[in-house]
């Protein structure tokens, strides 16, 4: 062992998974929870960066976007939720009309805004024509409009209630409007941990096979893994593992996006939230377990901003987008700003030493910024 | 394989030898810096090998203790409350009687209404001493620090009083700027001691604030490893979680801080609310750290 090795890899259990990752081998369960259980964030942070310039270089993505929560009323009863209102007549309780819903794509979307991501609650009283007018609505309004929608959950949820199959309910919302799915819903795959936290929606098994069958149709997807409250290090590996091996079968997974948990107004408030070490711990073993998925985001919104911008030296390519009137983790109890510009987000990004690379959402690239001079 | 030649010795060397910081590693006085290598110190695509020497440093001095200051809980001095605004000598000795082993005023302060007692520094600080402070409130490293202010910090040093220097720092400012100011600190420390700790000042977003005059949470951590790197004199270095938020305050643990100041105060992060100690405690050790509590003047208190 050089004196160099020891400084700036002084953990032994990380140097065999080092070699692996400078070698390009892929990694195995138990290198992910020897990672995600170690205390040594800069070397982990290091090996990921390696991973992320390896593919991307400096390059850093971002869009701009907004959001579209249509309604908050849902059948399902996620113990982690803080947006979802089980039923229409509660308090902050809301389903936008078409018309309303409209406006609102009208009032939000800016000529320079390439996506509209749209994720709602599973009401129980709308018809299977307010989702399709909604995409067709969307798509008069504004044609060249990206629109991502519908988490898999969403879509199990369609086709268990409109009596079709997943490709059925796919290729509907496709032909209304339908560009990609968000990655939504994942949570945690371990069955110990959904049945505790959201027993009465789509299983893992379910999640995935929504994605498959996406993939199987050549639309691109997003993946997501909710942490930071009952699972274990050996669970968030799983997660990782299970998607990875989707992944190896479609190629159809854009983006993974760890998402860190938030406690106000939901019923786990007493757990603490994921601390800044643990998220960006998080996204580096993302990185290094991910091998096959291109890109790794943070949601600036659940990370805060700080942490979302160190992450780009801890595996992180892409800082999502301006994400206007996002409500989802802001009833959570993020004090994120409501949005970002699209000046803030250059700025954070070369301030990092990285180059800005604003694209759209298949990640096509829609102007390139200079890095800044130092 | 052999050792030198394997995949991670090779990339290291390979990192450390392009920035020209492998000789760094070998110095033991941060006055042979070189400004090549501090150059190299800021490069953002360096900025992991730049904390991984910080907190090299920092173990060096300390280990894995991480101490933090209690606040407000009767055995445990409060350096944020320092003397309340008391306008006479004679007022602020008294306070300090019945508040013995209490962190006092700001330095510059306690030298004010001292001098109208026709008191220099030297004496006021060893009649705070006598009185029973342990420390004084910290106090801004001045951007254009004349021999006044120095002559002042280290009379009061001289006494035994703890002394805090805070390193404030704008997001629009040159770095050479600021490395200059805390060279510039470095070198009288080693001339004639004038501080215990620094404490990282990153501008807040007030009103009338240029948003580009406020660090961003990349920037912050930089800052921490240069003046854990740049200031090898200056024991502590202490980061406010309250200028910071807790979570990138955690992490500046990894890149040189060995000290939060804490835990009574406001987190502006993603989850604004007070912070308790036990809440303090579990973020250092979760961060890998052994947390112990510290009184006002960096003496260890409890585990």
């Amino acid at each position: 062992m050089t004196a160099l090795e020891t400084l700036f890899m002084p953990s032994p259990e990380l140097r065999p998974i080092a070699e692996k990752v400078l070698a390009g081998e892929r990694l195995n369960f138990d290198d992910g929870v020897t990672l995600m259980t170690s205390h040594d964030l800069l070397t982990i942070g290091r090996l990921a960066n390696h991973v992320r310039e390896r593919l991307h270089g400096d390059k850093t993505y971002f869009n701009q976007n907004f959001h579209l929560n249509a309604t908050n009323v849902c059948e399902a009863n996620c113990l982690f939720c803080s947006f979802a209102r089980l039923e229409e007549h509660q308090p902050q309780a809301y389903t936008m009309s078409l018309q309303q819903a409209l406006e609102k794509v009208g009032e939000l979307a800016t000529p320079q805004t390439t996506e509209v991501h749209i994720v709602n609650g599973l009401h129980a009283g709308l018809p299977w024509t307010y989702y399709t007018d909604l995409l067709k609505g969307i798509k008069a309004l504004r044609p060249n409009l990206h629109i991502k929608a519908f988490t898999a959950v969403e879509i199990h949820y369609f086709a268990e209630k409109f009596g079709l199959t997943y490709e059925q309910v796919l290729t509907t919302l496709r032909e209304a409007g339908l560009d990609s799915l968000p990655g939504g819903g994942a949570e945690i795959f371990a069955e110990r941990v959904r049945q505790k936290l959201c027993d009465d929606k789509v299983d893992s098994d379910g999640w995935l096979q929504v994605h498959r069958q996406a993939h199987q149709m050549g639309l691109k997807s997003n993946c997501t893994m909710l942490y930071g409250h009952i699972e274990t290090p050996e669970e968030r590996i799983d997660h990782l593992l299970r998607l990875r091996a989707l992944q190896d079968e479609t190629g159809g997974f854009q983006t993974f996006i760890p998402l860190a948990f938030h406690h106000d107004g939901n019923r786990m408030r007493k757990l603490p939230e994921p601390t800044g070490f643990d998220n960006l711990r998080t996204f580096a073993v993302s990185r290094l377990m991910l091998d096959n998925i291109p890109h790794l985001k943070a949601y600036w919104i659940m990370t805060g901003v700080k942490t979302a911008q160190t992450s780009l030296h801890f595996g992180v390519d892409d800082l999502d987008g301006t994400v206007k009137d996002e409500k989802v983790y802001h009833m959570a109890g993020a004090e994120t700003p409501m949005a970002l510009s699209r000046a803030e987000l250059v700025r954070l990004i070369r301030d990092a030493g990285r180059v800005p690379v604003e694209r759209d959402t298949l990640y096509n690239v829609v102007a390139v910024e200079e890095a800044l001079s130092r | 394989m052999p050792v030198a030649d394997r995949p991670t010795s090779l990339l290291i060397r390979h990192a450390l030898e392009q920035a020209g910081l492998a000789s760094l590693l070998e110095q033991r006085s941060a006055d042979t810096i070189s400004r090549t290598q501090i150059e190299s110190l800021l490069r953002p695509d360096l900025a992991l090998l730049a904390a991984r020497i910080a907190h090299q440093r920092r173990l060096e001095a300390f280990g894995l203790v991480t101490t933090y200051a209690r606040t407000g809980e009767g055995d445990a001095p409060d350096i944020h409350r320092a003397a309340p605004a008391l306008t006479t000598w004679a007022e602020l000795l008294s306070w300090g009687r019945d508040h013995v082993g209490a962190c006092g005023p700001r330095p510059e302060e306690a030298v004010r209404l001292a001098r109208t007692e026709g008191l220099n520094a030297a004496d006021a600080g060893k009649a705070l001493k006598t009185v029973g402070f342990a420390a004084l409130a910290p106090t801004r490293l001045p951007e254009l620090a004349d021999d006044l202010w120095l002559e002042q910090m280290a009379g009061l040093s001289s006494s035994g009083l703890c002394l805090t220097v805070g390193l404030p720092f704008n997001g629009d400012e040159p770095p050479a700027c600021w490395i200059e100011r805390v060279q510039q600190l470095r070198r009288w420390q080693a001339h004639q001691k004038i501080a215990d700790a620094m404490l990282m000042l990153p501008k807040q977003l007030e009103m009338g604030t240029e948003l580009a005059a406020v660090p961003t949470g990349f920037g912050i951590l930089q800052m921490v490893a240069l003046a854990r790197i740049l200031v090898d004199n200056v024991p502590h270095l202490s980061v406010p979680w309250s200028l910071t938020g807790i979570k990138l305050g955690q992490i500046t643990l990894s890149w040189g801080a060995d000290d939060w100041v804490g835990p009574e105060g406001y987190d502006p992060g993603d989850n604004p609310g007070p912070v308790e100690a036990p809440r303090l405690t579990e973020l250092i050790s979760a961060a890998g750290f052994e947390p112990v509590a510290r009184d006002a003047a960096f003496h260890l208190i409890g585990r």
